[in-house]
């Protein structure tokens, strides 16, 4: 019994190792010489050097979660104090206004003072405070939404660099679902978006007098030490240490082959694999090539998934060739200014450690927005992005060292009605039970995103092979739906739980902690309901590989959470 | 309580070593255990259904040794069958070693108990048992690996085909007379100090309580009884069951499971090796038989299945036998009694015993009894009774009990008097006198028997229908009101489901056969002087004054005829001959003519005697079992509630049938 994982990427490796940790033989595929995908950290002269993504957010929990598993806890690193961003705008560095959240301010004198808006536009968001809601229903564009709602300045000059640059995406083809789902939400709550951002915000203060936090906000932004690349190093580590576990790189899926529901996998040198089950965690283009037989719809939504391209520039600097006034973490760059680069980040200022001493490192992202630029050569891509560093930030000479990473065709784009191809790619899939895919095209682009859909994969393919949950319903995890959504958006008790689903234990009450946990239910635990007897009479629960009757009162003090796992997107 | 079954530490005669079976309940120690010595041991493929210290000399490899036989335990500070923690079990065996049997398909589940077993600082096997089974889910084990990890030797076994059973038992000997030379200073001991395998803070916290407990335990031989009872744990350092730490990692046995589960999971991933196989056609099946549908048909078949074999089956044994008896048996004992015995009076008492007495147990026993055992055992092993007891689980807790106790209950229809000893796979006490008190009230198969005799050529089928309907009806309603009267509230169920498994002939007949005889030593006994009193009391005219006693009773409150009540009195000690009783005073009180209940009760005295009859008394074998089991006092009181009930059931019905 083996359950292959195809794609060496982050949510493969992450499929991979849950699926080992759970003692299932697996073997790990990728096409590449190497692991990790699109995350990679070259050490150079003492340069930290990031070719793709260079840190992630914390508040979404799957990252950071796992980073502690991996006891790489010590190694988190966050921006160092100040944190100072620009934004480029109208041809001229403008603070990035103290406590902004996402899109909208959590302060509110800061962002009346920022120089970042005209009078007028201050004016015009806050006709937020009065505009009624938007009774429509279905996916829009984040950008019109907020347009619609604040005015075109926050989102050309705020939302726009921030939020399309987070997602290489125009802002105004981006679905609001799949990205900021929150917003949708404030406004059907609130109604006027910033005085959702304003409560939100004083909420968190008096969690913050509560003790939970101290000090300033953190930034929500983390990353490693030794680079993102150390997640990817410890991943393939505790792979190489689990013996049931195999990696095999520059192995190329030829084709998939179906049989019923079966599926088969045919390796580029004819050699067959017939594994238990199968997690795609391929580029969407890849998945939707090898599905194309089988599952020409899921394909055909899957290829839908619109795509850019992406670069990222490092250029090195001696300090003797910078300004004086050099100051912040990096900058962004307004929609509509007459610059390649997207944005800017001043590595080595941002986090402690990327850059020898008397150096500074600054990494250039350049989106899909700037059409041409990606018709460059790599020198071409390099003098551009060196242009407008240099020439923004007054900058002398020329750079040190410099890197370029492309990423052709490889940012997934969060168009409105993205969730609704996803969701119908996987119900396309349902001839195939044991059949996932996963990755940043799907329901996220962030780290976070991807290792919480590798994880979902491998747990629902877990809980699959244990024969604890029904293989009907394709992977769509309720929690991954909306990306953004809330954490715990709540835990349910054992016995409400439908049958078929399964879920993980968070608690148990103490009255029964002793009788459960000597059954194997404890927290963390993976259960799942096999069913129900008569009269409001026990449940069995599948435990393990064995069952356990729980009697219904008992169940009712056991709290569980959703386990991203099939049925549990029952909603649907 | 261990004390009365004879399992405290005299019996260590010869100083034989001692191996104790330890492991999760259902994971077939006794299957291994009747392998294992060769003969049969109480096992039930329900939880918890061992419930004596069963203790055998075993040989293996030209070695001797005690093989003691613990209930099924899930830690070691689980009570398991309502007694105290399991470390008390291990203290009363005081074994040389432990023989740990977990299941080969589910290491992760069972380990922990294993580790808390090498824990004690005992030398283990480990027998990774049921390894048919874990096969037929695609799981194969490296023991190698598995035996590096625990330090510890592991046997791949399977009870019920015996593969590995010697050698693993062997392996156990072997440490265990290893020990046993060590303790009786025959050779000096090498170091079993385990290594260190849970993180250094809970090391660190083990050590600190076992340097407590090693501190204590000097003192408290000079202390008394009663601090060494406050500190059983020193006791159990002092019998030599555990080492200083190892009972140091029973006190901390709760904080330690965690770090026990997670070495667990761990340990069996890397011995685990998985192939990829059909899933059995049998775990649909389990997954099926607790859902409402087919659960609940399912449940009805079998139990008709069941009782339509014993009624089918039984009745035609009961025919042969009894036909036998009475052509070849009876006339020579008659014969030779009558020859032997020269007063008639005792000549004919003591043929009451011997003739009526020994065909009542042939003629009910053997073929009521036997067949029901047969049938019960086959169940029980089948795994099939977790899946019944999880399915009327909310029955049962309106009569204050659990699902499981439909194990007893079920047997109760059998015999009350296995029924009452198999109460002990209950957790409570409360739970055993309230399943005692409904297996009174459930006739047996000798009481059914009476009814299914006097209704159905009387009145016809469907009336002695009607008859277990009321007797049910009353049952049920005595069970809900006594679950309000006894105080205290029954726990939830959390119970292990059962797999399902073909029960094994062999086994299921060796199980009903040592059933039997168990019954059969008890009852026989009882029903030999019972029948000899009544037929003493018979032949001596002493009947004739009961009747008169009972009179008011009799004719007064059930409208029954006066002699009814005499075979009332006597059903106590002969309950299945009540019927035969009844015919027979009629016959001395009206004439041959009385030959058939016809004659002189109508059908609704019969109605009102059968229910009194199914209802009222326990037998005199039930009441001893009854005062063995739950002592004198609930004895009593269940007694006379019963009879009670029985009375005023039978004088309702008495007014709605009008006879009284």
């Amino acid at each position: 019994m083996t359950v292959l994982v195809v794609g060496g990427g982050i949510t493969g490796l992450m499929s991979a190792y849950a699926l080992g940790k759970a003692g299932i033989p697996t073997l790990l595929v990728e096409g590449s010489r190497r692991l990790g995908g699109k995350i990679r950290t070259e050490k150079v002269d003492g340069f930290v050097i990031e070719h793709g993504p260079d840190s992630f957010v914390s508040y979404r929990p799957a990252g950071l979660a796992l980073i502690r598993e991996l006891g790489l806890g010590d190694a988190v690193v966050r921006p160092q104090e100040p944190r100072i961003v620009f934004i480029r705008a109208g041809g001229r560095f403008r603070r990035f206004p103290d406590g902004m959240g996402l899109v909208l301010p959590t302060k509110l004198r800061p962002f009346l003072t920022s120089d970042l808006f005209s009078p007028l536009a201050k004016a015009r968001m806050g006709l937020d405070l009065l505009l009624p809601r938007d009774g429509s229903d279905g996916d829009v564009a984040v950008g019109p939404f907020l347009r619609r709602r604040l005015g075109s300045a926050l989102v050309d000059r705020l939302a726009g660099p921030l939020i399309g640059g987070v997602y290489g995406t125009p802002i105004d083809e981006l679905s609001l679902d799949a990205v900021v789902p929150q917003l949708r939400e404030s406004e059907r709550r609130h109604r006027s978006l910033l005085l959702a951002a304003l409560a939100e915000a004083r909420a968190r203060k008096e969690a913050a007098a509560d003790g939970r936090h101290d000090g300033p906000s953190p930034s929500p932004f983390v990353t490693l030490a030794g680079g993102t690349q150390q997640l990817v190093d410890a991943l393939a580590e505790a792979l190489h240490g689990m013996p049931h576990v195999g990696i095999r790189t520059q192995c190329l899926l030829e084709d998939l082959e179906f049989d019923g529901s079966r599926v088969r996998v045919r390796f580029c040198g004819g050699e067959r694999l017939a594994p238990e089950a199968t997690i795609l965690a391929t580029p969407a283009r890849v998945t939707a090539d090898l599905l194309e037989r089988g599952a020409p719809d899921a394909a055909g939504q899957i290829r839908s998934i619109p795509h850019g391209a992406t670069a990222v520039v490092n250029l090195a600097y001696g300090d003797d060739q910078l300004p004086d006034d050099l100051a912040g973490h990096g900058f962004l760059v307004a929609d509509d200014e007459p610059l390649t680069i997207s944005a800017a980040t001043f590595s080595s200022r941002k986090w402690a450690g990327r850059a020898p001493e008397g150096t500074l490192l600054v990494r250039a992202f350049i989106g899909d927005r700037r059409t041409g630029a990606h018709d460059l050569d790599d020198p071409g891509l390099v003098a551009a992005a060196h242009r407008d560093v240099a020439g923004t930030v007054g900058i002398r000479g020329e750079p040190l060292l410099t890197r370029v990473a492309r990423y052709p065709a490889a940012m997934p784009h969060y168009t409105v009605g993205h969730l609704e191809r996803v969701a119908a790619a996987e119900a396309a899939l349902a001839p195939y039970p044991a059949l996932r895919i996963a990755g940043g095209a799907y329901r996220g682009v962030g780290l976070p995103d991807c290792i919480a859909q590798g994880r979902a994969a491998a747990d629902s393919i877990a809980l699959l092979l244990s024969g604890g949950a029904p293989a009907e319903a394709p992977a769509g995890a309720a929690d991954a739906a909306a990306p953004t959504a809330a954490v715990g958006a709540g835990s349910t008790s054992l016995d409400a739980l439908p049958i078929g689903a399964g879920a993980r234990v968070v608690s148990v009450a103490a009255d029964h902690a002793a009788e459960l946990a000597l059954e194997g239910v404890v927290p963390g635990t993976i259960v799942a309901v096999a069913s129900r007897a008569p009269l409001g009479g026990p449940l069995v629960v599948g435990v393990g590989r064995a069952r356990v009757a729980v009697a219904r009162s008992v169940a009712s003090t056991v709290a569980v959470e959703p386990a991203p796992e099939p049925a549990a997107a029952a909603g649907r | 309580m261990m004390h009365h079954h004879g399992a405290a530490a005299p019996d260590r005669t010869g100083d034989l070593p001692v191996v104790a079976l330890v492991g999760r309940p259902n994971v077939g120690k006794s299957t291994f255990l009747a392998r294992g010595s060769g003969r049969f041991a109480e096992t039930a493929n329900a939880p918890g259904t061992t419930v004596f210290l069963e203790r055998r000399r075993v040989c293996a490899d030209g070695r001797e040794a005690l093989l003691v036989d613990l209930p099924g335990t899930r830690s070691l500070l689980d009570r398991p069958a309502g007694s105290g923690p399991f470390w008390q079990h291990l203290e009363t065996a005081r074994p040389d070693a432990l023989l740990v049997l977990v299941d080969a398909g589910d290491l992760a589940r069972h380990l922990p108990l294993a580790l808390a077993c090498r824990d004690l600082g005992l030398p283990i096997v480990v027998a990774a048992n049921l390894s048919d089974e874990a096969a037929r889910h695609g799981i194969e084990l490296d023991t190698g690996r598995l035996s590096q990890l625990l330090l510890a030797p592991v046997h791949v076994t399977n009870g019920r085909s015996g593969e590995g059973v010697q050698a693993a038992l062997a392996d156990a000997i072997r440490l265990a007379t290893r020990r046993r030379d060590v303790r009786l200073g025959l050779s000096a001991p090498s170091s079993t100090l385990p290594a260190p395998i849970y993180p250094p803070s809970l090391e660190a916290r083990v050590g600190a309580e076992a340097a407590e407990l090693s501190a204590r335990v000097p003192g408290l031989r000079s202390v008394g009884a009663a601090v060494l009872d406050a500190t059983g744990f020193g006791r159990l350092i002092e019998a030599g069951v555990a080492n200083p730490r190892g009972a140091a990692t029973i006190v901390l046995g709760t904080e330690l499971d965690a770090a026990r589960a997670d070495l667990a999971g761990s340990w069996s991933r890397q011995v685990e090796r998985l192939r990829a196989v059909r899933p059995p056609l049998r775990d649909r099946l389990e997954r099926l038989a607790t859902e409402p549908v087919p659960g609940i048909p399912a449940f009805v078949a079998v139990t008709l299945a069941t009782f339509g074999l014993m009624v089918v089956v039984g009745g035609w044994l009961a025919a042969i036998l009894g036909n036998a008896w009475a052509a070849a048996v009876s006339p020579a004992l008659t014969a030779v009694v009558t020859a032997i015995i020269p007063i008639p009076s005792l000549a004919s008492s003591i043929l009451w015993a011997v003739d009526g007495g020994l065909l009542a147990l042939i003629s009910v026993g053997i073929p009521y009894i036997l067949t029901f055992y047969v049938l019960l055992a086959a169940l029980e092993d089948s795994g099939y009774l977790t899946s019944a007891a999880v399915l009327l689980d909310r029955v049962f807790n309106a009569l204050g009990l659990p699902g499981r106790a439909a194990v007893p209950l079920l047997a109760a229809a059998g015999c009350n008097v296995p029924a009452l000893y198999g109460t002990r796979i209950l957790r409570t006490r409360r739970e055993r006198i309230l399943a005692s008190f409904l297996i009174t009230l459930t006739p047996c198969s000798a009481r059914s028997a009476v009814v299914i005799a006097a209704l159905v050529p009387l009145a016809g089928p469907g009336v002695a229908l009607a008859a277990f309907v009321v007797t049910a009806a009353v049952a049920i309603a005595a069970g809900v009101g006594a679950n309000k009267l006894v105080p205290g509230r029954q726990p939830s169920l959390v119970l292990e489901m059962a797999r399902l498994r073909v029960p094994v002939a062999g086994h299921v007949a060796q199980k009903a056969w040592a059933r039997f005889r168990g019954f059969v030593l008890t009852a026989a006994p009882i029903m030999l002087i019972g029948s000899f009193v009544v037929g003493l009391a018979w032949e001596t005219g002493a009947w004739a004054p009961i009747s008169t006693a009972l009179g008011p009773l009799t004719e007064g409150w059930l409208g029954l005829p006066p002699i009814a009540g005499v075979a009332f009195a006597f059903g106590f000690l002969r309950k299945e001959l009540a019927l035969q009783l009844l015919i027979a005073l009629a016959v001395v009180e009206y004439g041959l003519g009385a030959g058939d209940l016809g004659t002189f009760m109508t059908a609704g005295q019969v109605f009102v005697f059968a229910i009194v009859t199914s209802i009222s008394i326990p037998c005199a074998a039930t009441l001893a079992a009854l005062i063995a089991e739950l002592g004198r006092r609930p004895a009593l009181t269940i007694t006379l509630g019963s009879l009670a009930l029985a009375l005023a059931a039978g004088g309702v019905i008495a007014r709605i049938v009008g006879i009284a």
